[in-house]
């Protein structure tokens, strides 16, 4: 906590231009994320957490004008002021992402073993040979038992446990400061989740990478995440270490979130309700 | 992989029966007598009743058709009526300026369309897209025999730049023969680069959309590498097929550009056949061209499986 | 083409854009064909139809007749396009030509078209044999070079504009009947029909009534394409000569004869070819339009 933040969002807001209509997509988000440390970004589909990702990274969904304003230092960099390469550099050393939907982050057409690897093969300078060894030490890394053969499989060849594995291998692959998972188990089995949980904690262990979760789960992010900030329509409504916000949660969309995960200890049957100012409904 | 050929192989050989069967009967659309028509009235009945025998026309339309067949199968296609010589080794003499045309032609097109479609796609709307979206919009108005003719007349005739017609063997003199090509090649490949490039800006823009696109750009792609390394191979299923259908119906094409540009290949073979009424050599060509057809066909499946792993899922 | 319904892209006012190559203009679903340009086009259409109708039943000049007093003349207002090197009028052999193409392109349409839409229809509601037969005569067709066949039955059974627009439309059949059948396809399953059939509507109300009206507007590009494609075809056939007979005139017919006049007189040649040209942009635009209107 000492140290400088790795991430530091200040004030942050987001206009995309949509067939002529302008749209705030993240309206003035500010939080900090120092180093070791995991933070959750919790809301419904559509709160605006994959935008807010999008501008803290200066990716822009494609075919879509994007305006962001305000200040975001990552690692050392004021994003919003990088262009073409550095930009690149910057994303490509200091953010490991792992995505949502295992099989369709992959490219189908190219051999997991080089799809773990690109983040080398882009940034140029290391040979072709060199990269297959980082990339089968890496998937031993992650769970692999013959990485040899398994790195030349196509990734609809794979599980999707192991598709996952090649996602956080890539991540992990330059030992980023800020490991971002977006919505990284929503697409897998509940007993693959845990798994994979486990390895990017492992992987983040290793590497020593600070976590941003993306989540729609706020159980999932109680349970791994040091601070929570909960998001609802491109607003942050609520944040602060997890425990504070769980056991006492200020803002009602909270507390209809947090009713509604379901509770092995708790009553049976818990539906999602509506809270007095019509949140949810 | 050979086992999954074989119901289509089945398929296309049914398909080359039935082009063979509707062939041999092509000199029944003839109004009236076949032999009096095609020799004309001063011809002996003793001509006419050998070109009979020649056609087949004096046995029914089942032994017709098995004979032929026969001939097919053992490399017999028949005698041309103008020149004499057999079709099969007409057809075969033909087939190099044909195909340096046609190949040609698409490697043109492919040149041109790959690197423009790509950049367009990863910024739809703006102003480069919109230029070469408007420009193949207008190339697709114009059928290959105008931009051949406006073509011979600006570069040959005005400019004299390049020579407007004639072919000279590559082996022969490799600059000639490529001096000459230039504009033929481009009448034949720009309008199918036009559609090159819709295709493919269309699927790749589909795949940057994607995931995988994201993930790639996260990891530090540069824009020519996200298009080049990422985003062609995924997007090209498509451009494939479609590269395999202007193949296999590529002597259509040849038929104008050939007449116009003087170059003796298939398609000018072909339009003197028909102009002479040469039924045998016609019958060769069109058999010819549909094995053309089968074969573009299957090669092409196995194009889109090697570049779309995905593809061969289906198999298992 | 100029772009009515572009909002000016967004510029980031503190450089805040950000981002490699991210673009910086508008959405992905923005229209392609403005609206200017649909108008445009309908009028272009609605036009020569009118001249070519008038050119048909002989109110211009006879295409046919030689005035040696003028002969490669220049466009003029007694001759708008000008006269070839036989002293004929460009101008209504043009619209003459135009008319020639017409009847291809309605033939093809509703020939080709009805015939192959009716086919697929069939097919895609019985599946089965109907299927395999559909199936299989498009697998023959497409193995067939098409231009070389419609050449070889013209030149065999004698050019006249009934055979060449039948034998084009022939060539149309399959392709309307597999495209129709994956339509058909798609439809048969949703649930107004299934509704309908289960009321127990006969097989030719739901035919006419439920699938028909879903097909038609999915083949509506299609069928554009095909009426461009079809005026290309017949101008193509009758360029290399086994079109209509010379005198007779024909876009394409046109276009070649005029080829070796093109130095002393080149409106022989252009005033046809850019007819032809702005036909087939102006049909393109329209089936353009509709594969835009159908999203």
């Amino acid at each position: 906590m000492s140290s400088q933040p790795i991430l530091e969002v200040r004030d942050l807001t987001a206009t995309v231009l949509r067939r002529g209509v302008e749209r705030t997509v993240v309206e003035g988000a500010s939080f900090t994320l120092y180093p070791g440390r995991s933070l959750g970004i919790v809301g419904e589909s559509g709160a605006g957490k994959s935008m807010l990702i999008r501008s803290i990274l200066g990716v822009h969904p494609p075919g879509v004008a994007m305006r962001v304003t305000g200040h975001v230092q990552l690692d050392g960099h004021d994003m919003l002021a990088l262009r073409g390469r550095a930009h690149r550099r910057a994303l490509a050393t200091s953010v490991g992402m792992i995505h949502q939907d295992p099989l369709r982050s992959l490219n189908p057409t190219i051999r997991v073993g080089d799809q773990l690897t690109e983040v080398l093969a882009f940034a140029g300078g290391t040979g072709r040979s060199e990269r297959a060894r980082r990339g089968i030490e890496l998937m031993r890394s992650v769970g692999f038992r013959s990485p040899e053969s398994e790195s030349r499989r196509f990734p609809h060849e794979l599980s999707g446990g192991q598709r996952q594995r090649i996602g956080i291998g890539a991540a992990a692959l330059t030992e980023p400061a800020l490991l971002i998972g977006d919505e990284p188990t929503t697409a897998l089995d509940v007993t693959v989740q845990k798994r994979v949980l486990d390895i990017m904690d492992e992987t983040r262990a290793r590497t020593g990478s600070s976590l941003l979760l993306v989540t729609h789960d706020l159980g999932v992010a109680a349970e791994r995440c040091d601070d929570i900030v909960v998001m609802r329509a491109g607003q942050i409504v609520e944040s602060g270490p997890t425990a504070q916000v769980i056991s006492a949660p200020a803002h009602p969309y909270t507390r209809a979130l947090l009713d509604s995960i379901p509770r092995l200890d708790g009553p049976r049957v818990r539906r999602l309700h509506t809270s007095a100012d019509g949140v949810l409904s | 992989m050979t086992t999954a050929w074989l119901p289509r192989a089945g398929r296309s050989l049914l398909v080359l029966i039935v082009i063979a069967a509707l062939t041999c009967q092509l000199a029944l659309l003839l109004p009236g007598d076949p032999a009096l028509i095609l020799l004309g009235q001063e011809s002996t009945e003793a001509q006419r009743e050998a070109l009979r025998h020649t056609l087949g026309l004096d046995q029914n339309g089942l032994l017709r058709f098995l004979s032929f067949m026969g001939g097919v199968v053992t490399g017999d296609w028949g005698t041309s009526f103008t020149s004499g010589r057999p079709v099969l080794s007409e057809i075969l003499a033909r087939v190099p300026a044909t195909a340096e045309l046609v190949i040609l032609s698409q490697v043109v097109a492919l040149a041109i369309a790959i690197p423009l479609a790509l950049h367009s796609a990863r910024n739809p709307g703006g102003r480069f897209d919109r230029i070469t979206s408007t420009g193949t919009f207008l190339l697709l108005a114009l059928p290959s025999f105008v931009v051949g003719v406006l073509a011979i007349q600006l570069f040959a005739v005005q400019l004299g730049w390049l020579p407007a017609s004639g072919y000279t063997p590559f082996a022969e003199n490799p600059l000639d023969n490529l001096s000459r090509m230039v504009l033929p090649v481009f009448t034949l490949g720009v309008a199918e680069g036009a559609v090159y490039l819709r295709a493919l800006r269309g699927s790749a823009m589909e795949s940057l959309h994607s995931p995988y696109a994201y993930a790639s750009i996260v990891r530090g792609a540069s824009d020519p590498q996200l298009l080049w390394w990422r985003i062609l191979r995924p997007s090209s299923s498509t451009l494939i097929a479609l590269v395999g259908i202007n193949l296999a119906v590529a002597l259509g094409g040849t038929l104008l550009v050939e007449s116009l540009f003087a170059i003796p290949g298939l398609g000018r073979l072909t339009v003197g056949a028909l102009g002479a009424r040469d039924l045998p050599v016609i019958q060769g060509v069109v058999l010819f061209a549909a094995v053309i057809v089968v074969v573009a066909g299957i090669l092409t499946d196995i194009a889109v499986r090697r570049v779309d792993p995905r593809s061969t899922r289906e198999r298992h | 083409m100029s772009v009515t319904d572009l909002t000016t892209p967004l510029t980031s006012p503190s450089g805040a854009a950000s981002g490699p190559g991210t673009p910086p203009s508008a959405s992905v679903a923005r229209r392609r064909i403005p609206r200017v340009g649909v108008m445009l086009a309908t009028a272009w259409l609605v036009l020569l139809a009118i001249a070519a109708l008038a050119a048909a039943v002989g109110l211009t000049v006879d295409p046919l007749a030689n005035d040696y007093s003028v002969i490669s003349q220049a466009p003029s207002l007694a001759h708008p396009f000008g006269t070839d090197n036989l002293g004929r009028d460009v101008f209504s052999r043009s619209l003459h030509g135009a008319a020639a193409s017409a009847v291809v392109a309605l033939v093809t349409v509703v020939v080709g078209g009805g015939i192959g839409i009716l086919l697929g229809v069939w097919a895609g509601l019985r599946r089965g044999f109907a299927d395999a037969v559909v199936g299989f005569l498009t697998d023959v067709t497409i193995a067939l070079p098409s231009l070389i066949i419609v050449a070889t039955i013209v030149t065999l059974t004698g050019p006249s504009l009934p055979t060449i627009s039948l034998t084009i439309a022939g060539f149309a059949i399959p392709v309307f009947a597999r495209l129709s059948r994956s339509a058909t396809l798609a439809i048969a399953t949703e649930n107004y029909v299934i509704v309908a059939r289960t009321l127990g509507a006969s097989g030719w109300r739901i035919l006419t009534r439920e699938v028909l009206p879903s097909v038609l507007p999915i083949m509506m590009p299609f069928i554009m394409t095909t009426l461009a494609t079809a005026i290309v075809a017949e101008g193509a056939l009758s360029f290399l000569g086994f079109g209509l007979r010379p005198p007779e005139p024909s876009w394409g017919g046109l276009i070649a004869e005029g080829r070796t006049q093109l130095p002393v007189a080149p409106w022989v040649t252009l005033m046809p070819a850019l007819l032809l040209c702005a036909t087939i942009l102006s049909i393109n635009v329209l089936g353009e339009h509709s594969r835009e209107a159908k999203r």
